[in-house]
């Protein structure tokens, strides 16, 4: 099965956090802002000519580089591969 | 004798840290919606009940493992400075992620007191936590606070003194348990440290240590046997889990924050009003098109703004001041005229041409203290991120630049937050082409004699070659110095909240404050030098003082920017120690007499009931100004120059004129910012550097402007 990464997500999709494949610290950094496996989160804004992206995780809100956003591989929120 | 209790404020960014110390010990420390205000390790001292309680504010971390400048501040502190007290300051309306860390704090074994903030906007998105269960669960007492609603301050200091009184009562391990397997290898960890080199364990809080060495963190000095019996059990670990041990500790701790939660969180919310609101305007304002020309319209609003508001201020303050003068000078109509030379001219005059600008320094003040305050800052970040990536910054090193056109002392200051040194030292060198509120005052002096009719449009142009020519030097920087690629960009983006009118006023009058004493004080010295200069040898023309002379010398390298005069000369050089301090330079060298006792006299009661009418006229004043803005009214603008005005139209061509402004915005800001640019780089290096590119660029940059000017004006 292809593994679905939130960089690939349109605007306003829920989905669940299933693993993070980036360099150690900047896994660790993310890790620590609650972006751990099973955290859900909600794609809400998309900036233009591949800026950065704005997702929810449970109570607040997080920008993010599209390059950041291709590393963090995703499932569907009931835990099935997207 | 009063006993002192350390209390190290601690928790994640934007919290509302700062702020509750505002609450409870009534400082003024500055307080902004959004994740990074800051930097620095600020006091305040409260005594309650015979108690010196006192307060450290540090910078917000997201955890105490990793670090960042600012957040090295923080952790360092915990860990060397051994506060008696961690307040940890928690946003009650994200209650995950503010309490992993707190589960981290545990572990530095400091008596905790938790302060469950912005609990006034719990009730909005309906959310009940028991903050009861709260304080057994994590083995420190949780007590809901609002500084916004001054709600739990008495509370905060009560819980204080009975925990610094219980200070030895407290189990703090107890509350972080993880599972039984990972518990065993820190167990193990300890033996071997015992076992080797027992002192280890004496330095540091013993849980700390272990945690962070078994995930990596520690960045103490430890012997290399026990670096490597760590190695060993991380690739036990690791070969057990197919995780890797940090990561493993991360996921721990979220599963105690969960398990916490489970029991005391009562009530989830359906439908999570205040948060919708923000979603709704981030819809407007982070719109994949309009939110970049939303962003312009605002900057050239906030132009627009700064000198309609502030124009008939200006003009009550010049009118208010020149009385003053007039008052002044008719009371030492019988003193020696050097002396009245020197009161009028040097100081009064000095301080009037700077203090009459300060209405539009308090306007820019106001709408940035808006931007602050709402946690747009924060959003602009946002939408200059992709532009910043080409040259090498993200737009976290916006949010300084930003910050740049108030002050740029606080912006460099503000570098600390940029993760990469690199990018950090790039964004310290573009700051100072923002152009600062001291710059403006001179800029609106100027184009008040010069360019009356567009005034804004020269400004703004002024403010839009800082930023261009600070974008082409980071440009060639980065291509062939620091060749920057990888930098990353994660920023949270808090909630939009409203700023208080409280809170813009106060901001906005402290800076304003700073400014004239700044100015004051600078000007009086400079005066006092500037005048003794000019009239050195006695008797003799400024122009032949010994300040003429020397200027004058020099001011050959100023001749091909149109303005080689040594007036202009003294001028700058007065700029470089700092803005405030150019226009009052200007009055000392320019004008050539001694102010002759005028016939027009004005008793003084006169002039306390002109300066009171004008006030109100002012307000008058700002609705027809607004109205002409707007097209509603036709107003004339009566032009009435001030000595100091006629001098400098005679002077300057508008040519030249604009080519001095280019300069005085190009070149070094002030000392100030030039040592803030030594310390916070820690390197004389770069301070030289910095110096040597912003005078580099004020000439290129004058010489080109004059020279295309020459031929069109
Ligand atoms: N509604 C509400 N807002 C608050 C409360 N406390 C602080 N704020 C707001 O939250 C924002 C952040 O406050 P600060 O005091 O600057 O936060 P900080 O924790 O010092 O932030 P850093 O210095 O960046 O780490 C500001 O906009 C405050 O006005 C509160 O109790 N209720
Ligand atoms: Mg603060």
């Amino acid at each position: 099965m292809m593994k679905r990464c939130l960089a690939d997500l349109g605007q306003g999709l829920k989905v669940k956090i299933k693993e993070i494949n980036l360099p150690k610290d900047l896994r660790d950094k993310l890790y620590e802002l609650g972006l751990i496996p099973g955290q859900e989160i909600e794609i809400l804004q998309d900036a233009p000519l591949g800026g950065p992206i704005k997702i929810r995780v449970g109570d607040y809100c997080l920008a993010l580089r599209r390059k950041e956003a291709k590393g963090i591989v995703v499932e569907e929120p009931d835990g099935k591969g997207y | 004798m009063e006993k002192v209790i350390k209390v190290a404020v601690v928790g994640n960014p934007n919290v509302g840290k700062s702020a509750l110390i505002n609450a409870i010990a009534g400082t003024n420390i500055k307080v902004g919606n959004w994740t990074g205000v800051t930097v620095e390790k600020i006091e305040a001292q409260i005594e309650y009940k015979g108690f010196k309680i006192h307060f450290i504010d540090l910078p917000g971390i997201y955890s105490i493992a990793n670090k960042t400048a600012e957040e090295k501040i923080t952790i360092d502190f915990l860990i060397n400075q051994k506060p008696d007290i961690i307040l940890n300051v928690i946003d009650s309306t994200n209650l995950k992620r503010n309490l992993y860390l707190t589960i981290q704090l545990l572990e530095l074994e400091i008596p905790m007191v938790i302060a469950l903030n912005m609990w006034d906007e719990l009730g909005k998105r309906g959310i009940k936590i028991d903050s009861e269960k709260f304080s057994k669960l994590l083995c420190a007492p949780a007590i809901p606070t609002s500084a916004l609603r001054n709600l739990g301050i008495n509370s905060i200091l009560d819980n204080i003194i009975k925990t610094y009184e219980n200070k030895d009562g407290f189990n703090f391990s107890k509350c972080e348990q993880f599972e039984t397997q990972i518990e065993d290898y820190l167990k193990r960890l300890k033996n071997f440290i015992e076992q080797t080199h027992p002192g280890i364990l004496e330095l540091y809080p013993q849980r700390y240590l272990l945690t962070s060495i078994l995930e990596g963190s520690f960045d103490g000095y430890l012997p290399s046997e026990i670096k490597e019996y760590a190695d060993r059990l991380k690739e036990e670990i690791e070969k057990v889990y197919h995780k890797d041990i940090r990561a493993l500790m991360i996921e721990e701790r979220y599963g105690l924050v969960l398990n916490i939660l489970k029991q005391t969180v009562k009530e989830k919310p359906l439908e999570e009003e205040s948060l919708n609101f923000s979603l709704a305007l981030d819809r407007i304002f982070l719109h994949r098109y309009l939110g970049l020309p939303i962003f312009f319209i605002l900057v050239w609003l906030t132009f627009e703004m700064t000198f309609t508001f502030s124009t008939p201020f200006v003009d009550w303050l010049d009118n208010t001041l020149s009385n003053l003068s007039l008052v002044v000078n008719n009371y030492l109509k019988n003193s020696p005229d050097w002396l009245r030379s020197f009161i009028t001219e040097g100081v009064l005059g000095g301080v009037g041409f700077v203090l009459v600008f300060t209405p539009v320094l308090f306007t820019l003040y106001i709408i940035l203290s808006f931007l602050e305050g709402s946690g747009y800052i924060a959003r602009a970040a946002f939408l200059m991120d992709r532009f910043m990536s080409i040259f090498g910054l993200s737009g976290k090193s916006f949010i300084p630049l930003l910050l740049g056109f108030g002050c740029n002392v606080p912006a460099v200051y503000a570098t600390r937050t940029i993760d990469s040194p690199k990018e950090k030292i790039l964004t310290a060198l573009m700051i100072p082409f923002m152009s600062c509120g001291a710059r403006l005052t001179v800029f609106a002096f100027f184009v008040s004699i010069f360019f009356t009719n567009h005034r804004g449009l020269v400004i703004f142009s002024l403010y839009i070659m800082g930023i261009f020519s600070a974008i082409v030097i980071a440009i060639l920087l980065n291509k062939f110095y620091f060749k920057l690629e990888h930098s990353y960009f994660i920023l949270e983006l808090p909630p939009y909240r409203m700023p208080t009118l409280r809170y813009m006023l106060l901001n906005s009058w402290i800076r304003v404050k700073s400014f004239i004493i700044e100015a004051g004080s600078f000007i009086f010295a400079t005066s006092v030098v500037i005048w003794f200069l000019t009239n050195i040898p006695f008797g003799v023309k400024k122009e032949d003082s010994i300040l003429g002379k020397v200027a004058k010398e020099i001011s050959v390298i100023f001749e091909p920017l149109g303005f080689g005069t040594w007036q202009a000369t003294t001028s700058l050089f007065a700029g470089f120690v700092a803005k405030e301090v150019v226009l009052s330079t200007m009055g000392n060298v320019y004008m050539q007499e001694v102010p002759q006792t005028q016939e027009d006299q004005i008793t003084v009661s006169q002039f306390a009931k002109d300066t009171v009418v004008g006030f109100f006229n002012a307000f008058i004043g700002l609705s027809e100004e607004v109205g002409q803005k707007f097209g509603l009214i036709e107003k004339e603008r009566e032009e009435v120059d001030t000595g100091l005005m006629e001098v400098i139209r005679d002077e300057f061509t508008p040519a030249s004129a604009y080519s001095f402004l280019v300069f005085l915005l190009l070149y070094t800001p002030c000392l100030a910012t030039v040592f803030a640019i030594r310390q916070e780089l820690g390197s004389n290096r770069w301070m030289i550097i910095s110096v040597l590119i912003n005078f580099t660029t004020a000439y290129i940059m004058s010489f080109i402007v004059y020279n295309f000017l020459k031929i069109y004006f």
